[in-house]
């Protein structure tokens, strides 16, 4: 399948359901990821938020996000209150941290 | 009369996938030389804002481009899988992670599809990419000057090639890029500076540029000295209010015309330009030409990303050596994945197929 059908704006979100809702800025997307969107009980409804200072732009990040087996879809933009999930994941933080590393790791070289 | 070879004549159609550093192509080209479809997605807006290459990004933005391109590029061609004779990849060199994307579709294409996987070097397909509609006679001299590549090739019948002359240190267009990072110009630079050059005297500062004289490999080149050189030049001189003009300028505008450009650099750094561009020039084409001689080459082949570069083209074309020269042109001088598909056509015949093993090789050697 064409994984770019599983990206949808913010505007089409209303209304939607999800097992899990993951909020994250996935700047980039890194292995760590993976594996933690796998751990997660799905279906995983991933709302992608932007970083201060992005890396990649958005719907770059989202075409990634949305490779992935274990994400059913990606919404660009903030759906928290939009979408109806019993659990609701917050990886800002530790997006912000792994990136702020990543950068530190290529300025090293 | 030399022998002539015609890759032209090799039957068949193959997919041709390159992802060797910033650039997401696909290809379909049929009888080893007519392109019937060829997609490229370029990374630079990405890159731009670093000032080179980002390994990192390179191989997500190769991940999410990957599959809409080869689509595009079997959609274009209006062929399916069935019309296919095989599949080609670049295996090297470039960068691992980027490699890596391209290498693993054409491998699960190869499986899913059947058809037989061909590793092709991304230098070799540089070389290919200069002689696709045409049949240079051999043995011919290969100079493959790119922002990551400058070698000097022999390339004989069978598409047998020995390495002559190599870069010590930066690559041609990587110096070019240097220079202009240095000078305040955008990414990347060397078509900037080729734009800019001939607003400028190249003679003006020619005595900056003293060819390096290198022990032991009269053919290889050396041009991190001239990156010095341009770096001591702007320490002679008070430059840092134009240089932050320029980086302000292009922080403001990427893609600001040439007009904006010249306007926010003086005669003087024109000048450097211009220097800097013709020494470059010059010492490309006086080593290809002495290697080219020695060899008694009956063509020569200027090939890779800086053979865009007009003064190189201007000069190469006026060498005026008794043999012909041959440049890709434009679209297919910087990465693409015509070059990688028309280079597979030779291995197609004589059925030199790589299996599922193929991997990687960020250090690929074209030949000794």
């Amino acid at each position: 399948m064409d994984t770019r059908a599983k990206v949808i704006e913010l505007t089409a979100a209303a209304g939607l359901t999800a097992k899990t809702l993951v909020v994250g800025f996935f700047d980039p997307v890194l292995a760590a990821h993976v594996e933690r969107l796998a751990a997660l009980e799905g279906p995983v409804t991933v709302s992608l938020l932007d970083p201060p200072d992005e890396i990649l732009n958005a719907r770059a990040r989202a075409e990634l996000v949305a490779s992935l087996a274990s994400v059913e879809r990606v919404i660009i933009g903030d759906a928290r209150g939009l979408v109806a999930s019993p659990q609701v994941v917050d990886m800002t933080a530790a997006d912000l941290a792994s990136r702020e590393a990543l950068i530190a790791r290529i300025r090293q070289r | 009369m030399g022998l002539v070879h015609r890759a032209l004549r090799i039957p068949g159609r193959i997919l041709g996938i390159e992802t060797s550093c910033d650039e997401t192509a696909a290809a379909v080209v049929e009888s080893g030389g007519r392109i019937l479809s060829s997609t490229v997605a370029s990374q630079l807006e990405t890159h731009g804002k670093y000032g080179g290459v980002v390994p990192e990004l390179a191989s997500r933005e190769h991940l999410r481009a990957i599959v809409p391109v080869v689509r595009e590029a079997m959609t274009r061609a209006g062929l399916g899988w069935q019309d296919l004779s095989a599949i080609a990849v670049t295996e090297g060199p470039g960068l691992a992670g980027a490699l890596l994307v391209g290498l693993t579709y054409a491998k699960s294409l190869s499986l899913a599809t059947g058809l037989p996987l061909i590793g092709v070097n991304h230098l070799e397909g540089h070389i290919h990419a200069a002689v696709l509609e045409s049949a240079p006679e051999l043995p011919a001299l290969a100079l493959v000057v790119s922002g990551g590549h400058t070698h000097l090739f022999e390339v004989s019948e069978g598409w047998h090639y020995r390495l002559l002359g190599r870069t010590r240190d930066d690559a041609a267009g990587e110096a070019f890029d240097k220079v202009a990072k240095l000078l305040g110009f955008g990414y990347p630079g060397g078509p900037l500076i080729d734009a800019l050059a001939p607003y400028g005297r190249p003679a003006a500062f020619a005595n900056e540029f003293t060819v390096p004289r290198i022990k032991g490999a009269a053919q290889d080149y050396s041009f991190s000295g001239w990156k010095t050189a341009v770096l001591r030049w702007t320490e002679q001189r008070d430059l840092r209010a134009e240089i932050a003009a320029r980086q302000a300028l292009f922080a403001r505008r990427p893609r600001a015309t040439l007009d904006e450009w010249r306007a926010a650099t003086p005669p003087e750094t024109l000048d450097l330009l211009a220097s800097f561009q013709h020494a470059v020039v010059t010492e490309l084409l006086r080593r290809a030409t002495r290697a080219a001689e020695a060899m008694d080459a009956r063509s020569m082949i200027v090939t890779g990303g800086v053979a865009c570069n007009a003064e190189l083209r201007r000069a190469a074309a006026a060498l005026r050596q008794g043999y012909p020269v041959y440049f890709p042109e434009a679209k297919l001088s910087t990465d693409n994945a015509v070059m990688i598909a028309a280079a597979a056509f030779p291995k197609l015949a004589r059925r030199e197929f790589a299996d599922l093993t193929l991997r990687p090789q960020p250090n690929l050697q074209l030949a000794q």
